[in-house]
């Protein structure tokens, strides 16, 4: 496939002609013409003459009216398919080029849109799905999130023209989404300063295909007013020094390098102030979370008890549960069910979660039962959402059009690994390029698909991550390569090492730090033996290598 | 194309094409993809795409005991007398549709 100059796309303003898909097809599209439906959310699959669209959602929710036309149109046009992925959105796939327009226009019929959602665009804004009803975050941060989300929208093409990359932008509230946060160029991380809700402000990171980085902290306070200044100079400073010409060397990450930390910092906050007297919208009020009534939360048990799949809200009798979506595949049959269920037993909305699950909220705790059962008889449940047998992976091969490997296909093998059933903290992610969809260098394991040398034969396989783990704040490094055919075997020997090596309670991060990679690498060759090929692929190894110092430390 | 009560029937194939037990065929029947499948004595018919991400089904069938119709794409394995998943990511059943010989030819009903 001819490279788009994506440059001269974003100079010559994005056109690219949709009504003619309609009667045409999509076989007149230059490289640049198909750059330019990405950012409409119309990018290409492997197979010919049909398109994967991905819906932007403004912080992951979904109305359940919403729901339920996203599943008439994927039954209409997408054979009935729905992706959900690690960044709270959702996409249609299969889509023929002749239907595109009619889909666009179906999608903003349902109240959603597809704008900015793929390209060098500020993509949908991340929020914890349990923002404003769990028990572990200061205040809800989903109404700055959607402010945000709002802000950037309306700039729209204006925007997208001038952007050196994506964007990403996340809040966090709780715990994980805090930590979650910082894999974003622009991460909010919600804090109380003297009562005041705000965010600390952290900028740089991005996972990607080459250099994972978590952000470096950039501001230890703005108050909730001044988030949208910090954005509109964060987009600013990007779009007057960042690398235009160079997109491979686009991302925010590489700006912040080659300025410097400390002149980046002057640039932005010298940014901010310019902007901050301008006449923002005023936040939308938010309650401040009263901490001493989680014991009296607590008491009351649903039916089932606690887990990871059903959790306490603020309000004493509520519960926010969580479906777990194998691979974050669901059927538009499903998708109705799971709408039908927002409606009769929770507040009307479906939330996306990063671990492409689906969230209901305010579920009364003697409905739970009642959402186990509906959810059995679609073959779907409660159980293992978030834990170890959810496994994050993405769409991959050979559907999508950059996949190496069919990441589907080694996910559910892996599911098979019992040493994964009995370690369910762990967190395997399986992506199948190194574009990082399924985030595979913040899992405990990660695979990368891509052409590997293992045994001195050049196969399609995946680079192993280990050791990624957020909550200590580290992203994993390769530390060994195998065959496709090998991602469950290798996942038993990994965790089986694992175990023999740990220490009581150690963090798989933890044991790894103590043993170093080198050493884990030889115990899993010597387990493996052939099977497995010690440290990255050569020529990926300078653009992993070093990721880490990339920003500095915190 | 012949109109049966509530179904479309459509010749898709003659008998002498699925005459070896393990043969799989694809064939269109109105605006759907089918695999026939001779499995033993009997002939079924199933959808011919995965119940996961759409993926082309494929056989072979081993001495006309079905090992199972595989997706090409993931690995989803089906039976194709039931449409029963064998194996995921799929979790759906394949649709399975009646087949009716008549003379040398297979016609396969499609719900209306």
């Amino acid at each position: 496939m001819v490279q788009p100059n994506i440059p001269a796309a974003k100079r010559a303003g994005l056109p690219v002609d949709l009504q003619r898909l309609t009667a045409e097809g999509d076989d007149w599209l230059s490289a640049e013409e198909r750059y330019a439906l990405k950012t409409h959310g119309v990018c290409a699959q492997t197979q010919p003459h049909v398109f994967m669209i991905r819906i932007r959602t403004s912080d992951g929710v979904i109305g359940s009216s919403s729901a339920r036309g996203l599943a008439r149109i994927a039954s209409d046009h997408g054979r009935g398919w729905v992706h959900l992925t690690t960044r709270q959105q959702a996409e249609l796939h299969h889509i023929a080029a002749t239907d595109v327009p009619d889909v666009l226009a179906a999608i903003e019929h349902i109240g959603m849109t597809t704008r900015s959602s793929c390209g060098h665009t500020v993509r949908g804004v991340l929020a914890c799905a349990y923002a404003g009803a769990g028990l572990d975050e200061p205040f809800d941060c989903r109404p700055d999130a959607r402010a945000v989300s709002q802000l950037v929208y309306e700039r729209g093409q204006g925007l997208n023209r001038r952007l050196p990359s994506r964007l990403n932008i996340g809040f966090g509230g709780c715990t994980s989404c805090r930590d979650h946060a910082k894999t974003n160029d622009l991460g909010f991380v919600s804090v109380i300063r003297d009562g005041e809700p705000g965010y600390e402000v952290w900028v740089g990171g991005s996972l990607g295909k080459s250099a994972p980085t978590l952000a470096m902290r950039a501001l230890p306070f703005v108050p909730r007013r001044d988030v949208l200044a910090v954005v509109d100079a964060l987009l600013t400073v990007y779009c007057d020094y960042g690398e235009f010409d160079k997109p491979s060397r686009g991302r925010l990450k590489f700006l912040i390098r080659e300025l410097g930390r400390e002149d980046f910092l002057d640039l932005f906050v010298e940014a901010i102030d310019e902007v901050r007297a301008r006449p923002w919208p005023a936040p939308m009020p938010v309650r401040v979370v009263d901490s001493e009534s989680a014991a009296q939360i607590l008491a009351r048990v649903p039916p089932g008890g606690w887990g990871s799949g059903v959790r306490p809200q603020r309000l004493p009798g509520l519960a926010t549960v969580t479906v777990n979506v194998p691979l974050g595949d669901i059927d538009s049959d499903d998708l109705i069910v799971l709408a039908d269920l927002a409606d009769e037993v929770a507040d009307g909305n479906l939330y996306l979660t990063r671990n492409q699950n689906v969230v209901f909220r305010d579920v009364a705790l003697g409905n739970v039962p009642l959402v186990r059962d509906r959810l059995a008889q679609i073959g779907l449940g409660l159980d293992g959402a978030d834990q170890a047998l959810d496994v994050r992976v993405c769409t991959g091969g050979p559907v999508c059009s950059l996949a190496i490997t069919p990441a589907q296909a080694a996910a559910t093998d892996v599911l098979e690994a019992k040493a994964l059933a009995r370690n369910s903290g762990l967190r395997v992610h399986i992506s199948g390029c190194m574009n990082a969809c399924a985030q595979h260098q913040i899992g405990d394991i990660g695979y990368s698909g891509g052409k590997v040398t293992v045994g001195g034969r050049n196969v399609t396989g995946y680079q192993v991550w280990l050791g990624g783990d957020l909550s200590a704040g580290q992203v994993g490094r390769i530390v060994g390569r195998i065959t496709e055919d090998d991602v469950a075997l290798a996942t038993g020997a990994i965790i089986g090492v694992w175990e023999a090596l740990r220490m009581h309670g150690e963090r798989f991060c933890d044991t790894l730090a103590r043993v170093g990679d080198d050493a884990v690498s030889a115990y899993l060759r010597a387990v493996l033996a052939a099977r497995w090929e010690p440290g990255p692929e050569p020529d990926d190894a300078a653009s992993v290598s070093g990721a880490r110092e990339l920003v500095g430390a915190p | 194309v012949t109109t049966v009560t509530g179904t479309m029937a459509f010749v898709v194939a003659q008998c002498s094409e699925l005459a070896e037990s393990g043969t799989v065929l694809r064939r269109r029947a109105g605006d759907r993809d089918v695999l026939l499948v001779r499995a033993g004595d009997t002939i079924v018919a199933t959808a011919a795409d995965c119940t996961h991400a759409c993926g082309p089904l494929t056989g072979p069938l081993t001495n006309g005991s079905p090992q199972g119709l595989t997706c090409t794409w993931h690995g989803s394995a089906f039976d194709p007398r039931t449409g029963a998943v064998i194996k995921g990511p799929a979790r759906k059943p394949l649709a399975t549709f009646e087949v009716v010989v008549a003379g040398d030819d297979v016609m396969v009903t499609i719900p209306g």
